[in-house]
Protein backbone atom coordinates (compact mmCIF):
# COMPACT_ATOMS: atom_id res chain seq x y z
CA UNK A 1 0.00 0.00 0.00
CA UNK A 2 2.97 2.34 0.42
CA UNK A 3 4.12 1.97 -3.18
CA UNK A 4 1.79 4.60 -4.55
CA UNK A 5 0.57 7.98 -3.42
CA UNK A 6 -2.98 6.93 -2.62
CA UNK A 7 -2.23 5.43 0.77
CA UNK A 8 -5.16 6.97 2.63
CA UNK A 9 -7.77 6.39 -0.07
CA UNK A 10 -6.69 2.77 -0.58
CA UNK A 11 -6.88 2.15 3.15
CA UNK A 12 -10.37 3.64 3.36
CA UNK A 13 -11.64 1.89 0.22
CA UNK A 14 -10.49 -1.53 1.50
CA UNK A 15 -12.23 -1.03 4.85
CA UNK A 16 -15.47 0.26 3.29
CA UNK A 17 -15.61 -2.57 0.74
CA UNK A 18 -15.84 -5.00 3.67
CA UNK A 19 -18.27 -2.84 5.68
CA UNK A 20 -20.65 -2.56 2.74
CA UNK A 21 -21.31 -6.31 2.81
CA UNK A 22 -22.75 -6.13 6.33
CA UNK A 23 -24.25 -2.71 6.96
CA UNK A 24 -24.89 0.80 5.72
CA UNK A 25 -22.08 3.20 6.56
CA UNK A 26 -21.03 6.79 6.04
CA UNK A 27 -17.58 8.36 6.04
CA UNK A 28 -17.77 11.79 7.64
CA UNK A 29 -15.70 14.90 8.34
CA UNK A 30 -11.91 15.14 7.72
CA UNK A 31 -11.44 12.40 5.15
CA UNK A 32 -14.33 13.72 3.04
CA UNK A 33 -12.78 17.18 3.06
CA UNK A 34 -9.37 15.84 2.03
CA UNK A 35 -10.68 13.82 -0.92
CA UNK A 36 -12.56 16.97 -1.88
CA UNK A 37 -9.19 18.65 -2.30
CA UNK A 38 -8.39 20.29 1.04
CA UNK A 39 -4.64 20.19 1.68
CA UNK A 40 -4.40 19.09 5.27
CA UNK A 41 -3.28 16.00 7.13
CA UNK A 42 -5.47 13.48 8.90
CA UNK A 43 -4.60 10.34 10.79
CA UNK A 44 -8.04 8.85 11.21
CA UNK A 45 -11.12 8.20 9.15
CA UNK A 46 -14.46 8.63 10.94
CA UNK A 47 -17.14 6.13 9.99
CA UNK A 48 -20.69 5.81 11.33
CA UNK A 49 -22.56 2.54 10.76
CA UNK A 50 -26.16 1.43 11.14
CA UNK A 51 -26.72 -0.45 14.37
CA UNK A 52 -26.79 -4.24 14.02
CA UNK A 53 -26.75 -7.35 16.17
CA UNK A 54 -23.81 -9.27 17.57
CA UNK A 55 -24.01 -12.06 14.99
CA UNK A 56 -23.56 -9.61 12.14
CA UNK A 57 -20.67 -7.95 13.95
CA UNK A 58 -18.93 -11.30 14.47
CA UNK A 59 -19.02 -11.89 10.71
CA UNK A 60 -17.85 -8.36 9.94
CA UNK A 61 -14.99 -8.48 12.45
CA UNK A 62 -13.89 -11.88 11.20
CA UNK A 63 -13.63 -10.62 7.62
CA UNK A 64 -11.78 -7.50 8.74
CA UNK A 65 -9.23 -9.62 10.62
CA UNK A 66 -8.87 -11.94 7.63
CA UNK A 67 -7.94 -8.83 5.63
CA UNK A 68 -5.27 -7.70 8.12
CA UNK A 69 -7.33 -5.15 10.06
CA UNK A 70 -7.04 -5.20 13.85
CA UNK A 71 -9.05 -3.44 16.53
CA UNK A 72 -6.94 -1.41 18.97
CA UNK A 73 -9.36 -1.88 21.86
CA UNK A 74 -9.60 -5.68 21.87
CA UNK A 75 -9.11 -8.80 19.81
CA UNK A 76 -12.33 -10.24 21.21
CA UNK A 77 -15.26 -9.30 18.95
CA UNK A 78 -17.87 -9.88 21.67
CA UNK A 79 -16.03 -7.41 23.88
CA UNK A 80 -15.73 -4.89 21.02
CA UNK A 81 -19.46 -5.12 20.36
CA UNK A 82 -20.80 -5.25 23.91
CA UNK A 83 -18.41 -2.94 25.77
CA UNK A 84 -17.81 -0.39 23.05
CA UNK A 85 -20.06 -0.18 19.98
CA UNK A 86 -23.30 -1.08 21.76
CA UNK A 87 -22.51 1.53 24.42
CA UNK A 88 -21.86 4.19 21.76
CA UNK A 89 -18.11 4.18 22.43
CA UNK A 90 -16.05 4.30 19.20
CA UNK A 91 -13.38 1.71 18.40
CA UNK A 92 -10.35 2.03 16.16
CA UNK A 93 -9.17 -0.37 13.48
CA UNK A 94 -5.66 -0.34 12.04
CA UNK A 95 -4.16 -2.11 9.02
CA UNK A 96 -1.06 -4.31 9.04
CA UNK A 97 -0.04 -3.23 12.57
CA UNK A 98 0.46 0.41 11.54
CA UNK A 99 -1.19 2.73 14.08
CA UNK A 100 -1.67 5.42 11.44
CA UNK A 101 -3.92 5.74 9.53
CA UNK A 102 -6.81 4.22 11.46
CA UNK A 103 -10.57 4.02 11.22
CA UNK A 104 -12.71 5.33 14.07
CA UNK A 105 -15.88 3.25 13.90
CA UNK A 106 -19.11 3.92 15.78
CA UNK A 107 -22.78 2.99 15.74
CA UNK A 108 -25.38 5.58 14.72
CA UNK A 109 -26.50 7.00 18.05
CA UNK A 110 -29.52 9.17 17.31
CA UNK A 111 -31.99 10.37 14.67
CA UNK A 112 -29.39 12.75 13.28
CA UNK A 113 -26.94 9.92 12.54
CA UNK A 114 -29.79 7.86 11.08
CA UNK A 115 -30.77 10.82 8.87
CA UNK A 116 -27.18 11.14 7.66
CA UNK A 117 -27.06 7.44 6.75
CA UNK A 118 -30.43 7.68 5.01
CA UNK A 119 -29.22 10.61 2.89
CA UNK A 120 -25.73 9.23 2.22
CA UNK A 121 -24.12 9.88 -1.17
CA UNK A 122 -21.30 8.85 -3.43
CA UNK A 123 -19.53 11.84 -4.97
CA UNK A 124 -17.72 11.43 -8.30
CA UNK A 125 -15.54 14.48 -7.66
CA UNK A 126 -13.79 12.67 -4.77
CA UNK A 127 -12.67 9.85 -7.13
CA UNK A 128 -13.33 7.23 -4.47
CA UNK A 129 -16.20 4.75 -4.59
CA UNK A 130 -17.51 4.99 -1.04
CA UNK A 131 -20.50 6.54 0.74
CA UNK A 132 -20.20 9.89 2.50
CA UNK A 133 -22.64 11.86 4.58
CA UNK A 134 -24.03 14.59 2.34
CA UNK A 135 -22.01 17.70 1.51
CA UNK A 136 -24.68 19.71 3.35
CA UNK A 137 -24.35 17.55 6.50
CA UNK A 138 -20.57 17.94 6.54
CA UNK A 139 -20.85 21.72 6.22
CA UNK A 140 -23.60 21.94 8.85
CA UNK A 141 -21.65 19.90 11.43
CA UNK A 142 -18.51 21.93 10.92
CA UNK A 143 -20.27 25.30 11.08
CA UNK A 144 -22.84 24.54 13.79
CA UNK A 145 -21.30 21.92 16.10
CA UNK A 146 -17.53 21.49 15.71
CA UNK A 147 -16.59 25.13 14.99
CA UNK A 148 -12.78 24.91 15.51
CA UNK A 149 -10.71 27.09 13.13
CA UNK A 150 -9.82 23.91 11.19
CA UNK A 151 -13.50 22.98 10.87
CA UNK A 152 -14.48 26.46 9.72
CA UNK A 153 -11.72 26.31 7.07
CA UNK A 154 -12.95 22.84 6.04
CA UNK A 155 -16.49 24.15 5.62
CA UNK A 156 -15.22 27.10 3.60
CA UNK A 157 -13.30 24.76 1.29
CA UNK A 158 -16.39 22.58 0.76
CA UNK A 159 -18.56 25.62 0.04
CA UNK A 160 -16.17 26.73 -2.73
CA UNK A 161 -15.52 23.34 -4.30
CA UNK A 162 -19.18 22.29 -4.33
CA UNK A 163 -20.71 25.78 -4.77
CA UNK A 164 -22.98 24.74 -7.68
CA UNK A 165 -24.59 21.80 -5.91
CA UNK A 166 -25.02 22.91 -2.30
CA UNK A 167 -28.61 23.08 -1.02
CA UNK A 168 -28.68 25.90 1.55
CA UNK A 169 -32.16 24.90 2.78
CA UNK A 170 -30.81 21.44 3.58
CA UNK A 171 -27.85 22.91 5.50
CA UNK A 172 -30.34 24.98 7.51
CA UNK A 173 -32.49 21.93 8.19
CA UNK A 174 -29.50 19.89 9.41
CA UNK A 175 -28.33 22.77 11.61
CA UNK A 176 -31.78 22.77 13.21
CA UNK A 177 -31.47 19.02 13.81
CA UNK A 178 -28.03 19.54 15.36
CA UNK A 179 -29.54 22.11 17.75
CA UNK A 180 -32.31 19.65 18.66
CA UNK A 181 -30.21 16.50 19.13
CA UNK A 182 -26.69 17.61 19.99
CA UNK A 183 -26.65 21.07 21.61
CA UNK B 1 2.83 37.01 4.08
CA UNK B 2 0.18 39.30 2.70
CA UNK B 3 -2.64 39.40 5.25
CA UNK B 4 -5.15 39.69 2.42
CA UNK B 5 -4.01 36.37 0.95
CA UNK B 6 -6.68 33.77 1.60
CA UNK B 7 -4.96 30.41 1.14
CA UNK B 8 -8.14 28.36 1.66
CA UNK B 9 -10.00 30.23 -1.08
CA UNK B 10 -7.10 30.33 -3.54
CA UNK B 11 -6.34 26.62 -3.18
CA UNK B 12 -10.02 25.54 -3.25
CA UNK B 13 -10.58 27.49 -6.48
CA UNK B 14 -7.36 26.13 -7.99
CA UNK B 15 -8.27 22.55 -7.01
CA UNK B 16 -11.71 22.92 -8.51
CA UNK B 17 -10.25 24.35 -11.74
CA UNK B 18 -7.79 21.50 -12.24
CA UNK B 19 -8.66 18.53 -10.01
CA UNK B 20 -6.72 15.89 -11.96
CA UNK B 21 -3.34 17.62 -11.72
CA UNK B 22 -3.90 18.93 -8.21
CA UNK B 23 -5.15 15.62 -6.82
CA UNK B 24 -1.79 14.05 -7.71
CA UNK B 25 -0.01 16.75 -5.68
CA UNK B 26 -2.49 16.35 -2.83
CA UNK B 27 -2.17 12.53 -2.73
CA UNK B 28 1.61 12.85 -2.46
CA UNK B 29 1.28 15.39 0.36
CA UNK B 30 -1.22 13.29 2.34
CA UNK B 31 0.75 10.06 1.87
CA UNK B 32 4.02 11.70 2.90
CA UNK B 33 2.36 13.13 6.03
CA UNK B 34 1.25 9.61 6.99
CA UNK B 35 4.63 8.03 6.29
CA UNK B 36 6.32 10.72 8.38
CA UNK B 37 3.88 10.18 11.25
CA UNK B 38 4.46 6.40 11.07
CA UNK B 39 8.23 6.97 11.22
CA UNK B 40 7.88 9.27 14.22
CA UNK B 41 5.62 6.84 16.06
CA UNK B 42 8.20 4.05 15.70
CA UNK B 43 10.55 6.12 17.86
CA UNK B 44 8.10 6.30 20.76
CA UNK B 45 8.11 3.76 23.61
CA UNK B 46 5.12 1.37 23.67
CA UNK B 47 3.71 2.85 26.91
CA UNK B 48 3.35 6.20 25.19
CA UNK B 49 1.62 4.67 22.15
CA UNK B 50 -0.72 2.66 24.36
CA UNK B 51 -1.68 5.88 26.11
CA UNK B 52 -2.09 7.98 22.95
CA UNK B 53 -4.22 5.42 21.08
CA UNK B 54 -5.96 3.86 24.10
CA UNK B 55 -4.69 0.42 23.03
CA UNK B 56 -6.10 -2.50 25.00
CA UNK B 57 -5.59 -5.29 22.47
CA UNK B 58 -2.91 -7.51 24.06
CA UNK B 59 -1.71 -8.86 20.70
CA UNK B 60 -0.97 -5.35 19.46
CA UNK B 61 0.68 -4.36 22.76
CA UNK B 62 2.95 -7.41 22.56
CA UNK B 63 3.84 -6.59 18.96
CA UNK B 64 4.70 -2.98 19.88
CA UNK B 65 6.91 -4.15 22.74
CA UNK B 66 8.76 -6.67 20.56
CA UNK B 67 9.24 -4.15 17.77
CA UNK B 68 10.55 -1.50 20.17
CA UNK B 69 12.99 -3.92 21.86
CA UNK B 70 14.24 -5.08 18.47
CA UNK B 71 14.82 -1.53 17.23
CA UNK B 72 16.74 -0.62 20.42
CA UNK B 73 18.94 -3.71 20.22
CA UNK B 74 19.49 -3.42 16.47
Amino acid sequence: MTNDFKYLTNFCQSFCNILEKYTKYIVVSGFFVIVSGRSRATEDIDIIIERFDLDTFLKLHSELVKNHFQCLQSSNPIEIHDLYLKENIPVRYIFNEQLIPNVELKFAKDKLDEFQIKTRVKIDFTEIDIYFSSIEANIAFKEELLKSPKDIDDAKHLRIVYSERIDERMIKKIKEMIKRYRL
Amino acid sequence: MNKEFDFIQVWAEEFKRNPIKNRKILDKFVTNQILLAQYQLKKLPPEKLIQIFNIKNETIIQHLQEHYNKSRNG
